[in-house]
Protein backbone atom coordinates (compact mmCIF):
# COMPACT_ATOMS: atom_id res chain seq x y z
CA UNK A 1 0.00 0.00 0.00
CA UNK A 2 1.33 3.41 -0.93
CA UNK A 3 2.69 5.33 2.05
CA UNK A 4 3.19 2.39 4.42
CA UNK A 5 6.98 2.74 4.29
CA UNK A 6 6.65 6.44 5.04
CA UNK A 7 4.48 5.68 8.06
CA UNK A 8 7.18 3.30 9.36
CA UNK A 9 9.69 6.11 8.97
CA UNK A 10 7.41 8.64 10.67
CA UNK A 11 6.68 6.32 13.61
CA UNK A 12 10.39 5.60 14.03
CA UNK A 13 11.51 9.23 14.06
CA UNK A 14 8.59 11.37 15.25
CA UNK A 15 6.57 11.56 18.45
CA UNK A 16 3.05 10.16 18.69
CA UNK A 17 1.37 13.58 18.50
CA UNK A 18 3.12 14.47 15.24
CA UNK A 19 2.36 11.04 13.81
CA UNK A 20 -1.34 11.25 14.71
CA UNK A 21 -1.89 14.87 13.76
CA UNK A 22 0.35 15.30 10.72
CA UNK A 23 1.57 12.09 9.11
CA UNK A 24 -1.42 9.77 9.49
CA UNK A 25 -3.94 12.21 7.93
CA UNK A 26 -1.47 13.06 5.17
CA UNK A 27 -0.83 9.43 4.27
CA UNK A 28 -4.53 8.46 4.68
CA UNK A 29 -5.64 11.15 2.22
CA UNK A 30 -2.78 10.23 -0.09
CA UNK A 31 -3.74 6.53 -0.05
CA UNK A 32 -7.38 7.35 -0.77
CA UNK A 33 -6.44 9.74 -3.56
CA UNK A 34 -4.11 7.21 -5.24
CA UNK A 35 -6.53 4.32 -4.89
CA UNK A 36 -9.11 6.30 -6.88
CA UNK A 37 -6.89 6.57 -9.98
CA UNK A 38 -4.89 4.12 -12.08
CA UNK A 39 -2.08 3.97 -14.63
CA UNK A 40 -0.03 7.08 -15.19
CA UNK A 41 -2.25 9.13 -12.88
CA UNK A 42 -1.60 6.65 -10.08
CA UNK A 43 2.16 6.92 -10.66
CA UNK A 44 1.91 10.72 -10.65
CA UNK A 45 -0.16 10.60 -7.45
CA UNK A 46 2.58 8.53 -5.78
CA UNK A 47 5.34 10.88 -6.88
CA UNK A 48 3.47 13.95 -5.63
CA UNK A 49 2.86 12.17 -2.33
CA UNK A 50 6.61 11.71 -1.83
CA UNK A 51 7.02 15.45 -2.18
CA UNK A 52 4.20 16.23 0.28
CA UNK A 53 5.71 13.84 2.79
CA UNK A 54 9.17 15.37 2.52
CA UNK A 55 7.70 18.87 3.04
CA UNK A 56 5.76 17.65 6.08
CA UNK A 57 8.93 16.06 7.51
CA UNK A 58 10.89 19.29 7.04
CA UNK A 59 8.15 21.39 8.65
CA UNK A 60 7.70 19.01 11.59
CA UNK A 61 11.41 18.51 12.21
CA UNK A 62 12.03 21.78 14.14
CA UNK A 63 9.28 20.96 16.62
CA UNK A 64 10.64 17.45 17.00
CA UNK A 65 14.19 18.63 17.63
CA UNK A 66 13.02 21.21 20.16
CA UNK A 67 11.23 18.56 22.20
CA UNK A 68 12.41 18.56 25.81
CA UNK A 69 14.43 15.52 26.76
CA UNK A 70 15.44 14.28 30.22
CA UNK A 71 18.75 15.76 31.32
CA UNK A 72 20.49 12.39 31.42
CA UNK A 73 19.71 11.81 27.73
CA UNK A 74 20.97 15.25 26.69
CA UNK A 75 24.09 14.99 28.81
CA UNK A 76 24.87 11.44 27.70
CA UNK A 77 24.45 12.43 24.05
CA UNK A 78 26.79 15.40 24.34
CA UNK A 79 29.44 13.61 26.36
CA UNK A 80 29.48 10.53 24.14
CA UNK A 81 29.71 12.54 20.93
CA UNK A 82 32.47 14.78 22.24
CA UNK A 83 34.44 11.83 23.59
CA UNK A 84 34.24 9.85 20.34
CA UNK A 85 34.93 12.97 18.25
CA UNK A 86 38.06 13.68 20.27
CA UNK A 87 39.25 10.10 19.88
CA UNK A 88 38.52 10.29 16.17
CA UNK A 89 40.52 13.51 15.75
CA UNK A 90 43.52 12.04 17.58
CA UNK A 91 43.37 8.80 15.58
CA UNK A 92 43.22 10.64 12.27
CA UNK A 93 46.05 13.04 13.12
CA UNK A 94 48.34 10.17 14.03
CA UNK A 95 47.29 8.32 10.85
CA UNK A 96 47.88 11.30 8.53
CA UNK A 97 51.16 12.30 10.11
CA UNK A 98 52.38 8.74 9.69
CA UNK A 99 51.28 8.62 6.04
CA UNK A 100 52.81 12.04 5.28
CA UNK A 101 56.32 10.70 6.00
CA UNK A 102 57.31 13.78 7.96
CA UNK A 103 58.31 13.93 11.61
CA UNK A 104 55.41 14.53 13.98
CA UNK A 105 55.14 18.25 14.73
CA UNK A 106 52.63 19.93 16.98
CA UNK A 107 51.87 22.85 14.64
CA UNK A 108 51.27 20.38 11.79
CA UNK A 109 48.86 18.50 14.00
CA UNK A 110 46.98 21.69 14.83
CA UNK A 111 46.48 22.42 11.11
CA UNK A 112 44.83 19.04 10.77
CA UNK A 113 42.25 19.63 13.50
CA UNK A 114 39.56 21.33 11.34
CA UNK A 115 39.64 18.70 8.58
CA UNK A 116 39.82 15.76 10.95
CA UNK A 117 37.20 17.34 13.20
CA UNK A 118 34.68 17.41 10.36
CA UNK A 119 34.87 13.67 9.78
CA UNK A 120 35.40 12.83 13.45
CA UNK A 121 32.21 14.62 14.59
CA UNK A 122 30.19 12.81 11.93
CA UNK A 123 31.73 9.44 12.70
CA UNK A 124 31.30 9.99 16.44
CA UNK A 125 27.55 9.92 15.89
CA UNK A 126 27.67 6.20 15.04
CA UNK A 127 28.99 4.90 18.38
CA UNK A 128 27.16 7.65 20.31
CA UNK A 129 23.86 6.66 18.69
CA UNK A 130 24.47 2.97 19.28
CA UNK A 131 25.23 3.44 22.96
CA UNK A 132 22.32 5.86 23.49
CA UNK A 133 19.95 3.44 21.81
CA UNK A 134 21.13 0.62 24.07
CA UNK A 135 20.95 2.51 27.36
CA UNK A 136 18.24 0.73 29.35
CA UNK A 137 17.08 3.89 31.13
CA UNK A 138 16.71 5.87 27.86
CA UNK A 139 13.60 5.43 25.77
CA UNK A 140 14.38 4.56 22.16
CA UNK A 141 12.46 7.49 20.74
CA UNK A 142 14.26 9.93 23.04
CA UNK A 143 17.58 8.49 21.90
CA UNK A 144 16.59 8.96 18.27
CA UNK A 145 15.60 12.59 18.86
CA UNK A 146 18.88 13.24 20.66
CA UNK A 147 20.89 11.72 17.82
CA UNK A 148 18.92 13.75 15.29
CA UNK A 149 19.54 16.90 17.30
CA UNK A 150 23.27 16.14 17.50
CA UNK A 151 23.39 15.53 13.75
CA UNK A 152 21.71 18.84 12.95
CA UNK A 153 24.01 20.71 15.31
CA UNK A 154 26.98 18.95 13.70
CA UNK A 155 25.81 20.12 10.28
CA UNK A 156 25.59 23.72 11.51
CA UNK A 157 29.14 23.42 12.89
CA UNK A 158 30.54 21.69 9.83
CA UNK A 159 29.23 24.22 7.27
CA UNK A 160 31.58 27.14 8.15
CA UNK A 161 34.47 24.77 8.83
CA UNK A 162 34.41 23.23 5.34
CA UNK A 163 33.73 26.62 3.78
CA UNK A 164 36.66 28.55 5.27
CA UNK A 165 38.63 26.81 8.02
CA UNK A 166 39.58 23.57 6.29
CA UNK A 167 40.87 25.31 3.12
CA UNK A 168 42.97 27.71 5.20
CA UNK A 169 44.39 24.99 7.42
CA UNK A 170 45.11 22.72 4.43
CA UNK A 171 47.19 25.46 2.84
CA UNK A 172 49.01 26.23 6.07
CA UNK A 173 49.81 22.55 6.54
CA UNK A 174 51.24 22.23 3.00
CA UNK A 175 53.44 25.28 3.46
CA UNK A 176 54.68 23.91 6.75
CA UNK A 177 55.61 20.63 5.04
CA UNK A 178 57.56 22.43 2.30
CA UNK A 179 59.38 24.51 4.86
CA UNK A 180 60.40 21.34 6.69
CA UNK A 181 61.92 20.04 3.45
CA UNK A 182 64.13 23.09 3.10
CA UNK A 183 62.54 26.32 1.98
CA UNK A 184 59.37 27.17 0.07
CA UNK A 185 59.36 25.96 -3.54
CA UNK A 186 57.29 27.57 -6.30
CA UNK A 187 54.63 24.87 -6.03
CA UNK A 188 54.18 25.67 -2.36
CA UNK A 189 52.91 29.10 -3.35
CA UNK A 190 50.12 27.60 -5.43
CA UNK A 191 46.89 26.45 -3.94
CA UNK A 192 45.24 23.13 -4.53
CA UNK A 193 41.50 22.85 -4.98
CA UNK A 194 41.07 21.72 -1.39
CA UNK A 195 42.64 24.98 -0.29
CA UNK A 196 39.94 27.14 -1.87
CA UNK A 197 37.01 28.50 0.09
CA UNK A 198 33.48 27.75 -1.09
CA UNK A 199 32.94 31.35 -2.38
CA UNK A 200 36.13 30.92 -4.46
CA UNK A 201 34.84 27.61 -5.80
CA UNK A 202 31.54 29.23 -6.75
CA UNK A 203 33.29 31.95 -8.79
CA UNK A 204 33.17 31.63 -12.58
CA UNK A 205 36.94 32.14 -12.92
CA UNK A 206 39.59 30.26 -10.95
CA UNK A 207 41.86 32.26 -8.60
CA UNK A 208 45.21 33.17 -10.16
CA UNK A 209 47.21 31.09 -7.68
CA UNK A 210 45.34 27.87 -8.39
CA UNK A 211 47.69 25.04 -9.31
CA UNK A 212 45.13 23.33 -11.62
CA UNK A 213 44.93 24.24 -15.31
CA UNK A 214 42.14 26.82 -15.94
CA UNK A 215 40.45 24.74 -18.70
CA UNK A 216 39.73 22.07 -16.10
CA UNK A 217 38.19 24.59 -13.70
CA UNK A 218 34.59 23.61 -14.36
CA UNK A 219 35.13 19.91 -13.68
CA UNK A 220 37.45 20.54 -10.76
CA UNK A 221 35.14 22.86 -8.90
CA UNK A 222 32.02 20.76 -9.48
CA UNK A 223 33.81 17.69 -8.10
CA UNK A 224 35.06 19.62 -5.08
CA UNK A 225 31.69 21.25 -4.33
CA UNK A 226 30.04 17.84 -4.59
CA UNK A 227 32.56 16.36 -2.20
CA UNK A 228 32.01 19.17 0.30
CA UNK A 229 28.23 18.79 0.03
CA UNK A 230 28.64 15.12 0.85
CA UNK A 231 30.76 16.02 3.88
CA UNK A 232 27.99 18.38 5.01
CA UNK A 233 25.45 15.58 4.76
CA UNK A 234 27.71 13.14 6.58
CA UNK A 235 26.34 13.78 10.12
CA UNK A 236 22.81 12.90 9.03
CA UNK A 237 24.03 9.78 7.21
CA UNK A 238 26.06 8.66 10.19
CA UNK A 239 23.21 9.40 12.61
CA UNK A 240 20.82 7.22 10.59
CA UNK A 241 23.43 4.49 10.42
CA UNK A 242 24.05 4.68 14.16
CA UNK A 243 20.34 4.52 14.97
CA UNK A 244 19.88 1.58 12.61
CA UNK A 245 22.81 -0.26 14.15
CA UNK A 246 21.64 0.55 17.67
CA UNK A 247 18.26 -0.97 16.93
CA UNK A 248 19.72 -3.96 15.13
CA UNK A 249 22.47 -5.33 17.29
CA UNK A 250 21.45 -6.58 20.70
CA UNK A 251 24.66 -7.20 22.53
CA UNK A 252 26.53 -4.09 23.56
CA UNK A 253 30.02 -5.50 22.95
CA UNK A 254 29.17 -6.48 19.42
CA UNK A 255 27.57 -3.16 18.65
CA UNK A 256 30.56 -1.17 19.67
CA UNK A 257 32.75 -3.41 17.54
CA UNK A 258 30.53 -2.94 14.49
CA UNK A 259 30.38 0.82 15.00
CA UNK A 260 34.10 1.13 15.42
CA UNK A 261 34.84 -1.15 12.49
CA UNK A 262 32.80 1.17 10.27
CA UNK A 263 34.39 4.25 11.78
CA UNK A 264 37.89 2.85 11.30
CA UNK A 265 37.14 1.90 7.69
CA UNK A 266 36.05 5.41 6.93
CA UNK A 267 38.97 7.02 8.74
CA UNK A 268 41.30 5.05 6.47
CA UNK A 269 39.50 6.36 3.38
CA UNK A 270 40.45 9.95 3.92
CA UNK A 271 40.70 10.90 0.25
CA UNK A 272 37.96 13.47 -0.32
CA UNK A 273 36.84 11.65 -3.51
CA UNK A 274 36.47 8.47 -1.50
CA UNK A 275 33.89 10.14 0.74
CA UNK A 276 31.31 9.45 -1.95
CA UNK A 277 32.13 5.78 -1.71
CA UNK A 278 32.06 5.83 2.07
CA UNK A 279 28.70 7.55 1.92
CA UNK A 280 27.27 5.03 -0.48
CA UNK A 281 28.31 2.08 1.67
CA UNK A 282 26.79 3.23 5.01
CA UNK A 283 23.69 4.51 3.26
CA UNK A 284 23.14 1.18 1.57
CA UNK A 285 23.95 -0.68 4.75
CA UNK A 286 21.61 1.52 6.80
CA UNK A 287 18.86 0.94 4.24
CA UNK A 288 19.31 -2.83 4.35
CA UNK A 289 19.49 -2.95 8.14
CA UNK A 290 16.46 -0.69 8.50
CA UNK A 291 14.54 -2.85 6.05
CA UNK A 292 15.51 -6.08 7.76
CA UNK A 293 14.70 -4.77 11.22
CA UNK A 294 11.60 -2.80 10.33
CA UNK A 295 9.36 -4.93 12.44
CA UNK A 296 11.71 -4.77 15.38
CA UNK A 297 12.00 -0.98 15.11
CA UNK A 298 8.25 -0.66 15.20
CA UNK A 299 7.76 -2.93 18.16
CA UNK A 300 10.20 -1.01 20.32
CA UNK A 301 8.02 0.51 23.08
CA UNK A 302 7.85 4.30 22.78
CA UNK B 1 -1.84 39.90 30.73
CA UNK B 2 -3.02 36.89 28.76
CA UNK B 3 -1.95 37.07 25.13
CA UNK B 4 -4.60 37.47 22.45
CA UNK B 5 -5.44 34.48 20.28
CA UNK B 6 -3.56 34.61 17.00
CA UNK B 7 -4.84 33.58 13.61
CA UNK B 8 -2.50 33.26 10.64
CA UNK B 9 -3.78 33.68 7.08
CA UNK B 10 -3.76 29.93 6.49
CA UNK B 11 -5.53 29.25 9.79
CA UNK B 12 -8.18 31.78 8.87
CA UNK B 13 -8.75 30.13 5.48
CA UNK B 14 -9.14 26.76 7.22
CA UNK B 15 -11.60 28.18 9.76
CA UNK B 16 -13.64 29.98 7.12
CA UNK B 17 -13.96 26.81 5.06
CA UNK B 18 -14.87 24.70 8.07
CA UNK B 19 -17.34 27.32 9.30
CA UNK B 20 -18.99 27.12 5.89
CA UNK B 21 -18.92 23.34 5.36
CA UNK B 22 -18.94 22.02 8.92
CA UNK B 23 -16.60 19.06 8.59
CA UNK B 24 -13.93 18.36 5.96
CA UNK B 25 -10.90 16.15 5.27
CA UNK B 26 -7.49 17.74 4.76
CA UNK B 27 -7.60 16.97 1.05
CA UNK B 28 -11.05 18.53 0.72
CA UNK B 29 -9.81 21.66 2.47
CA UNK B 30 -7.04 22.01 -0.11
CA UNK B 31 -9.49 21.52 -2.97
CA UNK B 32 -11.98 24.02 -1.53
CA UNK B 33 -9.29 26.60 -0.80
CA UNK B 34 -8.55 27.11 -4.51
CA UNK B 35 -4.81 27.52 -4.12
CA UNK B 36 -4.81 29.30 -0.77
CA UNK B 37 -3.79 26.10 1.04
CA UNK B 38 -1.00 23.80 -0.10
CA UNK B 39 -1.14 20.04 0.16
CA UNK B 40 2.32 19.67 1.69
CA UNK B 41 1.72 22.18 4.48
CA UNK B 42 -1.97 21.84 5.29
CA UNK B 43 -1.55 18.90 7.68
CA UNK B 44 1.08 20.77 9.69
CA UNK B 45 -1.29 23.74 9.88
CA UNK B 46 -4.16 21.48 10.94
CA UNK B 47 -1.99 19.86 13.61
CA UNK B 48 -0.98 23.26 14.97
CA UNK B 49 -4.61 24.40 15.02
CA UNK B 50 -5.59 21.32 17.01
CA UNK B 51 -2.86 22.15 19.48
CA UNK B 52 -4.21 25.70 19.82
CA UNK B 53 -7.70 24.35 20.46
CA UNK B 54 -9.15 25.71 17.20
CA UNK B 55 -10.03 22.33 15.75
CA UNK B 56 -11.24 18.97 16.88
CA UNK B 57 -11.00 15.89 14.71
CA UNK B 58 -12.25 12.35 14.40
CA UNK B 59 -11.23 9.41 12.29
CA UNK B 60 -13.57 8.38 9.53
CA UNK B 61 -14.72 4.77 10.03
CA UNK B 62 -13.16 2.63 7.31
CA UNK B 63 -15.70 1.31 4.83
CA UNK B 64 -15.97 -2.49 4.56
CA UNK B 65 -13.14 -3.95 2.53
CA UNK B 66 -11.23 -0.71 2.47
CA UNK B 67 -7.49 -0.87 3.08
CA UNK B 68 -5.12 1.80 4.30
CA UNK B 69 -5.27 4.31 7.09
CA UNK B 70 -8.59 5.86 8.13
CA UNK B 71 -8.89 9.50 7.06
CA UNK B 72 -9.29 12.32 9.56
CA UNK B 73 -12.21 14.75 9.54
CA UNK B 74 -11.80 18.21 11.03
CA UNK B 75 -14.39 20.50 12.58
CA UNK B 76 -13.98 23.94 14.20
CA UNK B 77 -14.40 24.30 17.96
CA UNK B 78 -16.73 26.90 19.47
CA UNK B 79 -13.67 28.79 20.66
CA UNK B 80 -12.32 28.94 17.09
CA UNK B 81 -15.61 30.25 15.74
CA UNK B 82 -15.64 32.99 18.37
CA UNK B 83 -12.04 33.91 17.49
CA UNK B 84 -12.97 34.02 13.81
CA UNK B 85 -16.01 36.22 14.52
CA UNK B 86 -13.89 38.58 16.63
CA UNK B 87 -11.25 38.66 13.89
CA UNK B 88 -13.82 39.55 11.23
CA UNK B 89 -15.31 42.26 13.46
CA UNK B 90 -11.89 43.76 14.19
CA UNK B 91 -11.07 43.71 10.49
CA UNK B 92 -14.33 45.46 9.60
CA UNK B 93 -13.81 48.12 12.25
CA UNK B 94 -10.26 48.76 11.07
CA UNK B 95 -11.44 49.05 7.48
CA UNK B 96 -14.22 51.49 8.47
CA UNK B 97 -11.78 53.56 10.51
CA UNK B 98 -9.37 53.69 7.57
CA UNK B 99 -12.13 54.85 5.24
CA UNK B 100 -13.25 57.56 7.67
CA UNK B 101 -9.69 58.83 7.97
Amino acid sequence: MVGNGFMHFARAWFDDVSVTRVFEPLVADWQRECSAVSGARHAWCRVRGYGYFVIAVLLTLPRQVQQRLPERVTLSGWLLTELFALLGILAQIVFIQTQAEVPFILSGASYLVPATGVTAISLALIPAAIILMRMPQVRVQQARIMVLRLALIAMVLVAPVITWMVPASNQAWRKERFQDRGGIAQTAMWRGVRELTVPELLAAQPPTDLGERPEQWGQVRVAELRARASVLMMPITMAILGVALGAFVRRRGVLSAVGWWLAATMVCLLDIEAIWITHAVPLGLAAVITWQTRRRLLTVPF
Amino acid sequence: MESLPRLSNKERVVLELLAEHGELFGLQLVEQAAGRLKRGTVYVTLGRMQEKGYLSSRQEPLPDGAVGLPRRLYQPTGYALRVLAAWRLAERMLRDAAQEA
